[in-house]
């Protein structure tokens, strides 16, 4: 499978799906009923039939070039620190408010730094992600007068 | 005429006294701060200082409010040649080629280049704000929602030349981000669009959020192989802030041509400084003679969309100035607190108060000039974050990108989107779908699809509206050059090698 | 791991210093002993937080008020999204909001589950009434020469707002064609303009009519470049040219429109809380600051208490229920 097959497919499926939540868009009580929905239709139209275009040219350029040796889906490293940093950031999200703008930071970028650097690094992995927390936070509240959330029982 | 100079004097009389310019480089000093955060731009800026304005009178206050805006339009750049992160959306076009160039070890050029390039801007911008501000505004006026409509094509008839090996894809991305910019309260008949009952999206999916999720987060994780590989690439040395004079030759003129575009842009109440940056890019990118050179870190391509923003940001204090009318968030906000402080924004404030207005136009300058000298030394500083070890700075990036998202929008569901988008760019990027045209689209798409059914409203339903005004043809014939241009060009292009070629063959065959 | 052990000193030390401060800052006894959070359910430099953050300034210049009031935007869904988590806050009494019929719009049209039986009602600060203007080369010299003209084709006349279809720039004219007795309603053509640009727009010819709050267009109003054609005040309201815009009742049309503006608190807010905020709010209108920003925001002075207010919210709520009704945007 090629670039243009893959971006083909993830593009029709995608085009289909949002034309159909389209035609399922609450039809409007003012003015032409059909207002909100015939712009929607028209993109995902659009987006399926480009689609379409792109798996055409991927079969094409598959047929020239002949079937390309697919690689096996490997896990990498970095796929894993990816993988990682987005687990953290949805714990991040659902921490944030519970414990507060300075820990929950901390807690997210620790995780990212120890992926990242790993246990070697832990001294400059700890300090970063403490001291950035506090100072964006004090930054934030202090001098821009912006609130951030606070840590449970202390009101900071 | 002698009026003006007149009126200008007292203006400068007002701006220059030490109260005055304390107030404006303090302004200008955090603007500049403000701008550099992702997610913070100078809507935050002002709003943020306002309590801060309560104990000045009301001209220092107008006067440190418009500081800050322009600070934040010097500092947005920053953050977008330093890590690739934008600090607000007028600084995008500065990633372009701004963050190629500090790869590239010309990272002090970039950062000199922009400031001075926005200092210029600024001051023509404010040369132009004191003589053709009435007739702007009057202009300005002109473009009803089918001129908006035609605007906004014209900005996205851009993406036809911005990716022009990959047409089907660069449209795939486009349209993706016409779809992003639907989700929202579809204000024409009040029903909600793809918010799947959930409340914070009935705003709209900020496009800040989305650009930061693929510029930031993307960045990031694109360092994450070299991190782990230990490749690691840290400037040690740095050299002066300023630019070669070959760099200089080279931008001075795209300079002048992009300043009274972003001003334009700015006067028009709901397209702004990021408009007015993509559009000055694009337009060089089409006017130059290396066009495939821009994105690599074509020094034109920074210095264009910095002029141009800068520009937008004087422009668009016209609406507030001579009509009362917020042309953008940032206006918006220093309008509330006008009124706060007992000023009334609008014609009127020429009349009622000569002193505030004319001391603002004259703060402009002395605003700008003393802007564009503190960020020299600024940047000197600035530029020591390229040394720090990428292991530390790309998750300080990671914990900016997030807080700077919730500066945006106040809410963690922005978290969820940036991790949503952040993915969509990973995987836009393996298949080698370009992302730039998906964020015009989100930046364009809520505009143009407003517009195009308010004027339909407005004609009952015919299209003529869309050929009816002056205005309106002519921004279908810069629709229809700008993707004939590229076009047209690759066809002489072609015709001529075949030419040159034979006679070179000619010429060989001759001797 | 001496370094170590300093610092876990000194993190400890921070900790109890920190919950010891915590401890003083509050004054034991009279409400209120800490600070006020003033949440703001829109964006900085709109409607309600301009009028949000006079009350706070006024409040704090009259020395009527001594501990901090901070002010945060919480904007969204129309107010919605700070509506959700003023739920999180019920029988407190240390957070204070402000309002406008946005309120009740959201919950009848579905948008948010929540309403305003779900805040407690303190005062109604001011009312801003709506005006319906034209520019000064306008073909339409009265309000009756529009309601005529929309009665022969109600898709005549263009008339635009700033708000979203089904919120207040809307229906404010649709109370009055309703009252002049144009009855297709929903054929009305009302067009949405975000950014404020509604005035750009009348003023470039692109619309007829606009139909927005009085003191947003005074300034266009007073230098002769817009003519007002009706107010939707009982009376007439304002000084100078505003004073002179006649209003919908006196052509003999039967509406009025108010856009009120009041504070609330949470659910459940305590009754002492609430009396407190009535007593000082009585006392800050009739401060000549207050009459002062008022003027200058271009603000009609109206005071409720609580009881009073609670009444008129009512009120609001059944007359806004039978106009969506009839443009089919009451949430059944």
């Amino acid at each position: 499978m090629n670039k243009h097959l893959k971006a083909g497919i993830g593009t029709s499926v995608f085009g289909l799906t949002y034309t159909l939540g389209a035609w399922g868009l609450p039809r409007s009580t003012v003015g032409n009923p059909m207002g909100p929905v015939i712009y929607p239709l028209f993109l995902g139209g659009i987006l399926t039939i480009l689609g379409l275009l792109s798996i055409i040219m991927g079969i094409r350029e598959q047929k020239e070039k002949g079937v390309e040796k697919q690689e096996g889906f490997k896990v990498t490293q970095t796929g894993k620190l990816i993988f990682i940093s987005c687990a953290a950031a949805v714990l991040y999200a659902l921490t944030f408010q519970g414990l507060g703008y300075v820990l929950a930071t901390s807690l997210f970028m620790m995780i990212v730094m120890f992926a990242l650097n790993g246990r070697k690094h832990w001294r400059s992995n700890i300090t970063v992600s403490v001291a950035f927390s506090i100072g964006v936070y004090l930054l934030f509240s202090n001098l821009l007068s912006i609130p951030l959330p606070t840590m449970p029982f202390l009101d900071i | 005429m002698l009026d003006i100079f007149q009126n200008l004097l007292m203006g400068f009389q007002v701006a220059l006294t030490p109260e005055m310019l304390f107030w404006v480089t303090l302004g200008g000093v955090l603007g500049t701060i403000v701008g550099m955060l992702p997610g913070l731009g100078p809507a935050t800026g002002v709003a943020v200082l306002l309590p801060m304005t309560f104990t000045m009178g009301p001209t220092a206050a107008l006067i440190t409010m418009c500081g800050i805006y322009y600070g934040a339009m010097f500092g947005g750049s920053r953050s977008s040649i330093l890590i690739n992160t934008p600090g607000d959306g007028a600084a995008l076009a500065a990633t372009f080629d701004g963050y190629p160039m500090a790869r590239t070890g010309r990272a002090e050029a970039a950062l000199a280049m922009s400031g001075i390039a926005s200092l210029i801007g600024g001051l023509i911008a404010a040369v132009m704000m004191v003589f053709i501000a009435a007739p702007v505004s009057r202009f300005a006026i002109k473009f009803g929602p089918a001129e908006y409509f035609l605007l906004m094509i014209a900005a996205l008839s851009m993406t036809a030349s911005m990716s022009k090996k990959n047409v089907v894809r660069g449209f795939i991305s486009m349209f993706i981000g016409l779809m992003i910019a639907t989700v929202g309260l579809d204000a024409q008949t009040g029903t909600n669009r793809f918010t799947f009952g959930i409340m914070e999206l009935q705003g709209g999916i900020d496009f800040l959020i989305v650009i930061i999720a693929i510029y930031a987060l993307g960045e990031v994780f694109k360092s994450y192989k070299s991190i782990q590989e230990g490749k690691v690439k840290m400037q040690t040395k740095f050299g002066k802030i300023w630019i070669t004079k070959e760099d200089w030759k080279k931008c001075w003129r795209p300079i002048l041509r992009s300043t009274p575009l972003g001003f334009i842009i700015g006067a028009l109440p709901g397209a702004g400084g990021t408009m007015a940056s993509l559009m000055a890019y694009n337009n060089e990118k089409q006017l130059s003679k290396n066009p495939d050179d821009f994105g690599k870190g074509e020094i034109v391509g920074l210095a264009a969309p910095e002029a141009a923003n800068n520009a937008s940001s004087v422009g668009a204090l016209i609406p507030m100035l001579t009509l009362g009318i917020p042309g953008s968030g940032t206006t918006a906000v220093m309008m509330g607190a006008l009124l706060m402080l007992g000023l009334q924004p609008g014609p009127l404030l020429f009349t009622n108060n000569p002193d505030v207005a004319w001391g603002l136009v004259a703060s402009m300058f002395v605003g700008n000039l003393i802007l564009g000298i503190v960020n020299i030394p600024l940047a000197g500083v600035l530029v020591r974050v390229l040394s720090v070890p990428p292991r530390i700075l790309y998750p300080i990036v990671l914990g900016l990108a997030f807080i700077g998202v919730y500066a945006i929008g106040n809410s963690t569901l922005d978290f969820y989107l940036m991790i949503l988008f952040g993915m969509l760019g990973l995987g836009m990027e393996k298949v080698k779908i370009p992302t730039a045209p998906m964020i015009l689209g989100v930046i364009v798409g809520g505009t143009m699809e407003v517009a195009f059914r308010q004027a339909l409203s407005i004609s009952n339903g015919s299209y003529s509206i869309f050929v009816k005004s002056p205005i309106s043809v002519s921004l279908i014939l810069i629709i229809a050059v700008s993707i004939l241009f590229p076009v047209v060009k690759e066809w002489i292009a072609s015709k001529r090698k075949p030419l040159v070629a034979s006679f070179m063959d000619g010429e060989d065959g001759g001797v | 791991m001496v370094k170590m052990k300093k610092m876990m000193a000194a993190v400890a030390l921070t900790a109890v210093a920190a919950l010891a401060l915590t401890g003083c800052g509050e004054k034991s006894g009279e409400y209120p002993t800490g600070k006020i959070d003033c949440v703001v359910p829109g964006g900085a430099g709109g409607g309600w937080d301009t009028a949000m953050r006079t009350v706070v300034k006024t409040l704090q210049d009259t020395d009527l008020v001594s501990v901090p009031m901070p002010v945060t935007n919480l904007p969204g869904g129309g107010g919605g999204v700070a509506l959700a988590d003023l739920q999180k806050k019920v029988g407190e009494d240390r957070v204070l909001t402000i309002y406008s019929p946005p309120l009740l719009l959201i919950n009848l049209n579905g948008s948010s589950e929540y309403g305003y039986e779900e805040l407690t009602p303190i005062a109604q600060l001011m009312t801003d009434y709506g005006a319906f203007v034209v520019s000064k080369d306008s073909k339409y010299k009265t309000i009756n020469e529009v309601m005529e003209a929309l009665k022969a084709d109600p898709t005549s006349v263009k008339f635009g707002g700033n708000s979203a279809a089904g919120s207040m720039d809307h229906l404010q004219f649709l109370v009055a064609a309703k009252a002049a007795g144009i009855e297709d309603l929903e054929k009305l053509n009302y067009i949405s303009f975000q950014n404020n640009e509604g005035a750009a727009q009348l003023l470039g010819g692109h619309i007829d009519m606009l139909s927005t709050g009085l003191a947003d267009v005074s300034a266009l109003i007073e230098n002769g470049d817009l003519v007002g054609l009706a107010s939707t005040a009982e009376e007439r309201a304002g000084e100078g040219v505003i004073g002179e815009i006649p209003t919908l009742k006196e052509q003999g049309i039967d509406a009025v429109f108010y856009n009120w503006r009041g504070l609330f608190g949470p659910k459940d807010m305590p009754a002492e809380a609430v009396a407190f905020w009535e007593e000082t709010l009585a006392t800050m209108v009739e401060a000549p600051e207050w009459s002062e920003a008022c003027a200058k925001n271009g603000w009609s002075q109206t005071f409720a208490k609580s009881e009073e207010f609670k009444t008129n919210l009512d009120r609001y709520n059944e007359e806004y229920k039978v106009i969506l009704d009839e443009i089919g945007m009451l949430k059944k």
